[in-house]
């Protein structure tokens, strides 16, 4: 099978099974409302019953977000004017790609590796789904899968947890290798192109463990595997064994990721919305794109288990 | 006294061949220089003789020099400690063994009349720490004369002296073959009627110098280019080397920059009622595409300027867009200055104009103007943050919020080369130009009035540049910008090429204003309290009775609500320490209003008003004249609170950020 037909296989698995992506949403909907309402509570309470919220309703107020910025604690501290359209997602992106992501504020990592937790949790469920597509989504039979694959994940997670952690290791070391290495280079062209390979890179290692570990986890299920270091070592042979298709169907799905980005980025709302349909629009598009993404995450895993199922693939 | 030393206090003072023949300044402290850089060693060899009129009703009985480059000769310096202590990020945190820098005097020599043999006073040089102690700060020399140099008398020092130069500090060094000298020569302090006014070099204060001619020849490789103070006189070649000379006159400074990479244009600034200027960029080529901003950001700067203070002086101005990642961008030197930006500025976010306009406003306020910036910076930097705010105002109104993406981790000095801009959030001339949110967080750490080499090296910057432009600001809505103007303009106008104090301005405000206005000084210059007025509760409640009424001569209780009166009960409260006549607006709900001018220094102030209409809301300072206050959210307050769709809609656009945020870290499992 062609890494284009694995692609299309994967998304047509994905499209077949609505209930599993509306329940993923959910999940995501459900654990981020209450540090939302919370933010919600906290720009209420600074705004009291002032004239600014005219302001803030009409677009955004520099003025007030310095005043909120200034006494912001906890979670407050991550409301930012980059919030608007893409821009959020610029911001996870580059938290991604630094790192910085595990050095944001403990309760927004513990919220993260909760949510990671859960999202082990269901992979299990998730892999089954786009395996055996037979008959009806159930959450009875999704969580026996992720139940029954819960701490396999979780101890793959954790051998994968180190690669990530020697990847962004190295992309310090290297991003301080060109800092000490373009000192005298005056020209920030030349600075720039190394920074941007250098962060390719960085991306490269990062997405190049995170597809062996896909593969690790599809074998994990396919094959029942109990030891993880084995599973993982698997992955990493499944993708060196095919690495053309392996890797084309994952940057290929990268890019169209890349692509969604950029769509979104030109029709994000901007923070124009002065009514509530337009607000609840505004939220809308941005939940249309969370889908979108979710759809395109999915597809790796529905993808890649289309491909290990082909002929050929696991030799 | 010896035959000689008597001459040489009658030495005359030799203007440079191109000097204007009316002196705009007193031309006290005139300098001749040569000087040579090796690109290879880095260093500077130079030879300079100083010609400097004591103008004081004092004797001088030392000469003192300022060395700044010696500020970064060991982390022991004076300069390095207290950068310490600051988190701008413009020095090094950890420098290496090529980045330091030294400058060594290896002669002094008095020089008494021409043919007379010089007096060797190299023995006589010592450091001193006037602020400190620091024994090991080696940034002024003081000088022993063997005579006193009286009352217009006149003494010539020769020096030669040779500089290892840093990788940039303050804004001055190297990166490759880029080379930006500033404070690069042994360069007299300022004498004063009560002695030398000498400090050491602080990092958290800028220079301060006498006016004079300069005469300076600067010998670099052949395939350099060069920019400095003043105007190109002379070019000569040999031996694959160029030495260029560059005289000005009426300056207190002279700097210059060196690189084989500039690209150079020139255009001529014509505005009708101002002197053309002759306006040079030295331009990275990587920026070529943003030429024209510079130059229009240059040209803005003098017309405005020129408008409401005075006319640019000198006819010329050199522009220099400094090396990638060299740390040179944004600093002001006589005729000459730095501006900044880089690969990718999109227009409207305010990168490189304000730069530009900033530095070039300079020319007015420290150029024209030049006040102690050791002891008041906020005099030319206040001043100037003011003006490039406006500036930047009237002529390309709010810019938009922009975020630099692309930060490696582990590399600090490697960030934001991809810039995003939020055309839909605007950063006001408030919040981008008087910068009221640094302001905010540093505002009672020091006295205005505290001298500027004294104040915390971490919170200095807030209280030279935003809490100056801030009050400024306050006065132009006060005042009225004419009136503002006229004052500012009188104070260019009196104190040009003059050394202004605090006082000095403050006299020329009340004089202009036509109002004594030492009650504002004192609450925004010599206080370092915060301002902060609130309106705490605000209720509009029909008129209700209760109690014992008088019925035809008797008591009968009663309980009466009316519902075409309304009584309105408003408290505002003074949070902050500071005071400032605020007024308060009570606006109803048929459209009348009181306004009241509230004195603002009690604590509290209760209004209550009877009347048809319900009130609508209530404001303290409506019109935002006193844009020191910290916290404006708090100034108004509506009867029945506005809707909670701003917290909603943010909050949603948060959720969204959060929730792709959970899917960044399943990525992960």
């Amino acid at each position: 099978m062609s890494s284009l037909k694995a692609a299309f296989s994967g998304f047509g698995r994905v499209l077949a099974s609505p209930a599993l992506v509306l329940f993923l949403w959910l999940v995501n909907v459900l654990v981020a409302i209450p540090l939302a309402v919370s933010m919600a509570g906290s720009i209420e309470d600074s705004i009291g019953a002032s004239l600014v919220h005219q302001n803030l309703r009409d677009g955004f107020d520099m003025g007030w977000y310095g005043e909120f910025a200034a006494r912001a604690k906890g979670v407050e501290q991550t409301l930012s004017p980059s919030l608007v359209g893409a821009g959020a997602f610029f911001d996870n992106i580059e938290a991604w790609l630094n790192g910085r992501l595990f050095e944001m504020l403990p309760i927004l990592v513990a919220g993260g590796v909760v949510y990671a937790l859960l999202w082990a949790l269901f992979l299990g469920g998730i892999l089954h789904r786009y395996h055996d597509r037979r008959g009806l989504f159930r959450l009875s039979e999704f969580f026996s899968q992720g139940g029954e694959f819960f701490f396999r994940f979780v101890r793959l997670a954790v051998l994968s947890g180190f690669l990530y952690y020697l990847a962004y290791r190295f992309g310090s070391w290297i991003f301080g290798r060109i800092e000490e290495a373009t000192l005298d280079v005056t020209v920030e062209k030349t600075v720039f192109g190394y920074v941007v390979a250098a962060a390719l890179l960085v991306a490269l290692l990062l997405t190049l463990v995170n597809m062996a570990f896909d593969y690790a986890k599809i074998a994990t299920y396919r094959e029942n595997r109990r030891s993880m270091i084995l599973a993982a070592l698997k992955g990493f042979r499944l993708v060196v064994g095919n690495f053309g298709r392996a890797t084309l169907l994952y940057y290929g799905l990268g890019f169209a990721g890349v692509v969604l980005l950029g769509v979104y980025h030109v029709v994000a709302p901007g923070p124009g919305q002065a009514s509530v349909p337009g607000v609840l629009f505004a939220f809308l598009v941005g939940q249309a794109y969370l889908v979108a993404k979710l759809v395109l995450r999915l597809t790796f895993y529905a993808g890649q288990m289309a491909l290990y199922d082909s002929s050929g693939f696991d030799r | 006294m010896t035959r000689a030393l008597k001459l040489l206090w009658m030495i005359p003072i030799l203007a440079p061949p191109d000097a204007a023949a009316q002196p705009l300044s007193p031309r006290n402290a005139n300098y001749r220089i040569e000087v040579e850089l090796d690109p290879e060693a880095r260093t500077l060899t130079g030879r300079e003789t100083i010609t400097w009129k004591n103008l004081q009703p004092v004797e001088a009985l030392d000469l003192r020099l300022h060395l700044y480059w010696n500020a970064w000769r060991n982390n022991r310096s004076t300069w390095l400690q207290e950068a310490r202590l600051r988190t701008t990020g413009r020095n090094l945190a950890e420098p290496r063994e090529g980045d330091w820098s030294s400058s060594e005097v290896e002669s002094i020599r008095l020089i008494p009349d021409v043919g007379v043999p010089g007096i060797d006073l190299t023995a006589q040089a010592r450091f001193e720490a006037p602020d400190d102690g620091n024994a090991e700060d080696r940034t002024l020399m003081v000088v022993s004369l063997p005579e006193p140099v009286p009352p217009e008398g006149v003494a010539q020092v020769e020096l030669t002296w040779k500089s290892k130069i840093p990788r940039t500090f303050a804004r001055t060094g190297f990166r490759g073959n880029f080379f930006f000298i500033a404070q690069w020569f042994p360069k007299l302090a300022v004498f004063e009627a009560n002695g030398w006014n000498a400090h050491q070099f602080h990092a958290g204060t800028e220079f301060f110098s006498d006016y004079g001619d300069y005469d300076v020849s600067i010998t670099v490789p052949a395939a350099y280019v060069v920019g400095a103070t003043g105007r190109e006189t002379d070019r000569r070649e040999a031996s694959g080397k160029t030495t260029y000379r560059y005289q000005q006159s009426d300056v207190h400074d002279f700097a210059w920059t060196a690189s084989p990479d500039y690209l150079v244009f020139e255009e001529r600034f014509e505005v009708s009622g101002l002197p053309p200027v002759d306006m040079r960029l030295l331009l990275q080529p990587e920026h070529l595409e943003q030429k024209d901003r510079h130059f229009h950001a240059t040209a803005k700067a003098l017309e405005n300027y020129g408008k409401w203070y005075g006319p640019y002086p000198y006819g010329h101005v050199t522009v220099v867009d400094p090396a990638y990642g060299s740390g040179a961008g944004g600093m002001e030197y006589p005729t000459f200055f730095t501006a900044g930006s880089r690969l990718f500025n999109p227009f409207g976010g305010g990168s490189p104009e304000g730069g530009t306009v900033h530095e070039c406003g300079h020319q007015f306020w420290y150029g024209v103007v030049g006040n102690n910036e050791f002891e008041h910076a906020w005099l030319d930097e206040g001043f100037n943050t003011f003006s490039t705010a406006r500036t930047m105002d009237v002529t390309y109104g709010p810019r938009s919020y922009v975020k630099r993406y692309l930060n490696p981790r582990g590399a600090e000095r490697l960030s934001g080369f991809l810039p995003v801009m939020f055309d839909d959030i605007e950063v006001d001339r408030v919040i981008g130009g008087d910068r009221l949110d640094s302001f905010r967080e540093d505002a009672t750490w020091d006295a205005q009035s505290t001298p500027t080499y004294k104040y915390f090296p971490a919170t200095g910057g807030s209280h030279s540049y935003d809490k100056t432009s801030l009050w400024l600001h306050t006065l132009e809505r006060y005042l009225g910008w004419e009136v503002l103007q006229r004052i500012l303009s009188t104070f260019f106008a009196r104190y040009r090429f003059q050394h202004p104090r605090p006082e000095d301005f403050f006299a020329v405000a009340s004089e202009v204003s036509g109002q004594d206005l030492t009650w504002f000084f004192d609450q925004v210059h010599r206080s370092s309290n915060d301002f902060d007025y609130a309106v705490d509760s605000v209720k509009s409640e029909p008129v209700k009775f209760k109690g014992f009424a008088e019925k035809s001569g008797a008591l009968v209780h009663s309980e009466e609500e009316r519902k075409d009166l309304y009584r309105t009960e408003v408290v505002v409260r003074r949070l902050g320490a500071a005071t400032f006549p605020v007024e308060v607006l009570l606006l109803f709900e048929d459209g009348t209003e009181t306004r009241d001018l509230w004195e603002g220094k009690d604590r509290w102030k209760l209004y209550v008003e009877e009347r048809s209409s319900k009130l609508r809301y209530a404001a303290v300072d409506p019109s935002r004249k006193l844009l020191l206050d910290l916290y404006y959210t708090n100034n108004s307050r509506l009867v029945e609170p506005g809707s909670t769709l701003p917290a909603r809609k943010w909050a949603s656009k948060w959720m969204i950020w959060f929730q792709d945020l959970l899917a960044t870290f399943a990525f992960f499992v």
